[in-house]
């Protein structure tokens, strides 16, 4: 067993609640919270308890270090004595508790083009850089799961500081990272009968991931499918809202606006969604993406292709949250499975 | 039906003023206005549908002397 | 239910056979448990993938707009209709989305579509792998458990008040033995709202939008919801803020888009089926239609002659809310 043990610690899982308030004290803790009757990441408020009986969350927790609105800049004062400053970034540490695998590769996937040798994006890398994460195996992942297919997995260590394993009333975690390990000091050391259970766990965990697709090959032939017809067959029924786009861990596109009230104003960053119809929208009043069939053709190609040509990797994680949350079941495993079986024709390859 | 919607989400009643008015009704409109202007004052500073993130400072100020 | 999917199947394989339409929408199987999803038939052989069952909750009505081009070609379009969605679709003739002549209506009197979150619900955190219904009995399953449901129990809030089951406008009539709603137009969860105190008011729906990202998955499945450029969307001018972070801006989009629907909303429930966050839309646009039927005593969508209620005046127009 490669995991030393000295980083193999232990907790009852009644009494997360109380290393959570310790922490509190030194970290912003971000945990999933259940609301209603489903599970949403966000920041714990005060008394609040963290529900980690989840399958996964509603949201993705990328918004912690690609926010759905962040300010850019803010300024004030009147338009000759224009002062502008730059906001000053929560500088305190941030805990994420919980995540699951598939969303802890998606911001590997998303830390490829915030960060990378041409351009830093100091709006993210501050976040990241702030932030512990723990992973969180999944025993029980769902039916639309396919995370495998992206080399990942329910228990996938990669990017985690620290990684979790629920075995009856405990929660095991591991140390991975110096910070990580440093957080789980005084917990008490987990003995040898939760690491062989965590690695039982652990060994056969790949194969209870219900569903796969095959991806390889996919971005060449993506390359090669610009103008085939399968577009306009798989957006029919399409309703062009973001649901996709906006539940989706590595969907990153976002748009700049400037918003002004009297002598106050600031410049704010957004979400965008290719499944918009103001997305792309030129000044002139032209629009590249007129119709659904060629905003779809935008996500799938983003994350199937442009994405793997720029940055080497798939921009999907198989966390299925696409799936389960498109108000008309569009199925990006589907689409994927179609476009394999698509024959392309002499005139389709040029 | 705007009014009777935004009074049964929770906004004070008689914070959205509706008139049937013509250019003609010069006295109708006088009298309009000034009955709205009470009811206004009455009401106090709207605090419900107003941005507050990004109140400017004279806002900020008052938000502040109403929350005393 | 196979009966009304065998009948369904055939109608649409006749109309596609004798090229009277040009495609039908309907529902086929999707690959969740808990959902039908909208299928385009456009050649006759395809019609075996038509179903029909209590997870056909989408409003199929929403899909009109698209297809201008290919009415204008004179090409006409069978549409799948619910009580709901023949509703919308009169309006749609109403506001010339289409013309009559250009839908061939298969309608299906329906007995309420199930609501997929209250299930969920039942079972929570588990996931939920099967879903099969016999006559009113609804058996889920999922990896450790198995659970039976009457059906009428598990309904859309929407689909319980409903007020027309019976599709009143249609080409095609599959016969059922539906009747209407027993809470027909009881609003129960409207009139509890009002019942509280007004700042209590303000705060449940306050948080409630406060979930809100924006992905404006209710104006898109709204039937009714189909302007070319959409209030959020404009930008000269900018009518709302386009942030999250501005709560404000939240309250406001919900307001402005459901009373954009207001007088023209079928109260199909496609709005609050379609949001991710679970935000309870039917609070406010149910109130609009509350109001339609108080003040002016209409209801959306039954009158293919008629205007959309504030379309038109009257003299004796109530005027409620404005100075005497």
């Amino acid at each position: 067993m490669k995991d030393s043990l000295n980083n193999m610690k232990y907790i009852e899982k009644n009494k997360l609640v109380e290393l959570i308030k310790e922490l509190k004290k030194d970290y912003i803790l971000i945990a999933p919270v259940k609301l209603k009757n489903f599970v949403l990441f966000r920041e714990l408020k005060e008394n609040e308890e963290p529900y980690l009986d989840f399958l996964n969350s509603r949201n993705s927790p990328k918004e912690f270090f690609f926010p759905q609105t962040e300010n850019i800049v803010e300024f004030e004062g009147i338009i000759d004595k224009r002062v502008s400053k730059l906001e000053d970034i929560k500088n305190k540490k941030r805990i994420i508790l919980g995540m699951r695998p598939c969303d802890i590769k998606s911001i590997l996937i998303l830390d490829k083009l915030f960060i990378n040798e041409d351009y830093v994006d100091n709006y993210y890398k501050r976040l990241r850089d702030n932030t512990l994460i723990f992973g969180f195996g999944c025993n029980k992942p769902r039916t639309t799961c396919f995370c495998t297919s992206f080399e990942s997995g329910p228990f996938f260590k990669e990017g985690s500081d620290g990684f979790i394993t629920a075995i009856g009333d405990k929660f095991i975690i591991e140390g991975i990272t110096e910070g990580g390990k440093k957080l789980i000091e005084k917990l008490e050391n987990a003995d040898k009968d939760m690491v062989k259970a965590k690695g039982e766990i652990e060994k056969n965990a790949n194969d209870t991931v219900p569903s796969s697709v095959k991806v390889e090959k996919i971005p060449e032939k993506l390359r090669e499918m610009f103008e085939h017809p399968i577009w306009e067959e798989i957006s029919e029924r399409c309703l062009g809202c973001g649901v996709c786009t906006y539940l989706c861990p590595t969907c990153h596109c976002f748009d700049i606006q400037d918003e002004v009230i009297n002598e106050r104003g600031r410049r704010v960053k957004n979400w965008d969604s290719c499944m918009f119809p103001i997305f792309t929208l030129h000044g002139s009043g032209h629009q590249p993406r007129e119709f659904r069939y060629q905003r779809m053709r935008q996500r799938i190609m983003h994350k199937f292709n442009y994405y793997e040509e720029n940055f080497g990797v798939i921009a999907c994680c198989g966390c299925g949250r696409c799936i389960t949350q498109c108000p008309v079941n569009i199925d990006v495993r589907e689409i994927i499975s179609s476009i394999k079986n698509v024959k392309l024709t002499i005139s389709n390859e040029k | 039906m705007l009014k009777s919607l935004l009074e049964y989400l929770g906004l004070e009643k008689g914070r959205l003023q509706l008139a049937w008015l013509s250019s003609a009704e010069a006295e109708r409109f006088v009298k309009i206005a000034k009955e709205t202007i009470e009811l206004v004052r009455k009401l106090g500073p709207a605090k419900k549908l107003v941005k507050k993130k990004f109140a400017t400072e004279r806002h900020r100020k008052t938000q502040k002397n109403n929350e005393k | 239910m196979e009966k009304i999917e065998k009948k369904i199947r055939e109608i649409a394989g006749k109309l596609l056979k004798d090229e009277k339409v040009k495609l039908v929408i309907g529902f086929e199987n999707g690959t969740l448990p808990m959902k039908a999803r909208p299928t385009f038939i456009k050649i006759q052989e395809n019609v075996e993938k038509l179903v029909w069952n209590s997870l056909c909750e989408n409003n199929l009505a929403v899909y009109i707009p698209f297809y201008r081009q290919l009415m204008d070609k004179g090409d006409k379009i069978g549409v799948i209709a619910k009580g709901c969605d023949a509703r919308s679709l009169v309006l749609h003739f109403q506001e010339n989305v289409a013309k009559r002549e250009q839908i061939v209506i298969i309608a299906i009197p329906c007995d309420g579509m199930l609501d997929r979150r209250k299930i969920e619900k039942e079972v929570f955190p588990n996931e939920i792998t099967e879903l099969s219904e016999n006559g009113d009995t609804i058996v889920i399953k999922g990896k450790e458990f198995e659970k039976t449901f009457k059906k009428t129990d598990f309904l859309c809030d929407d689909c319980n008040t409903c007020t027309h089951r019976k599709p009143v406008l249609y080409d095609e009539l599959v016969e059922s033995s539906t009747k209407e709603s027993e809470k027909s137009g009881d609003y129960g969860k409207i009139k509890e709202f009002e019942s509280k105190e007004q700042d209590k008011r303000w705060k449940l729906f306050t948080d409630e939008v406060s979930r809100c990202i924006r992905c404006y998955a209710c104006r898109n499945a709204c039937p009714s919801c189909y302007c070319k450029e959409c209030f959020v969307d404009c930008t000269n001018p900018q009518w709302i803020g386009t942030t999250i972070d501005e709560k404000t801006d939240l309250e406001l989009f919900q307001i402005i888009r459901t009373f954009h629907t207001a007088g023209r909303c079928v109260n199909c429930g496609s709005c609050t089926r379609a949001c991710p966050m679970d935000i309870d839309i039917s609070l406010l646009v149910n109130k609009l239609s509350i109001d339609a039927k108080r003040l002016f005593d209409y209801e959306t969508g039954l009158d293919i002659e008629g205007k959309p209620v504030l379309n038109k005046y009257s003299e004796d127009d109530s005027n409620e809310g404005f100075f005497e």
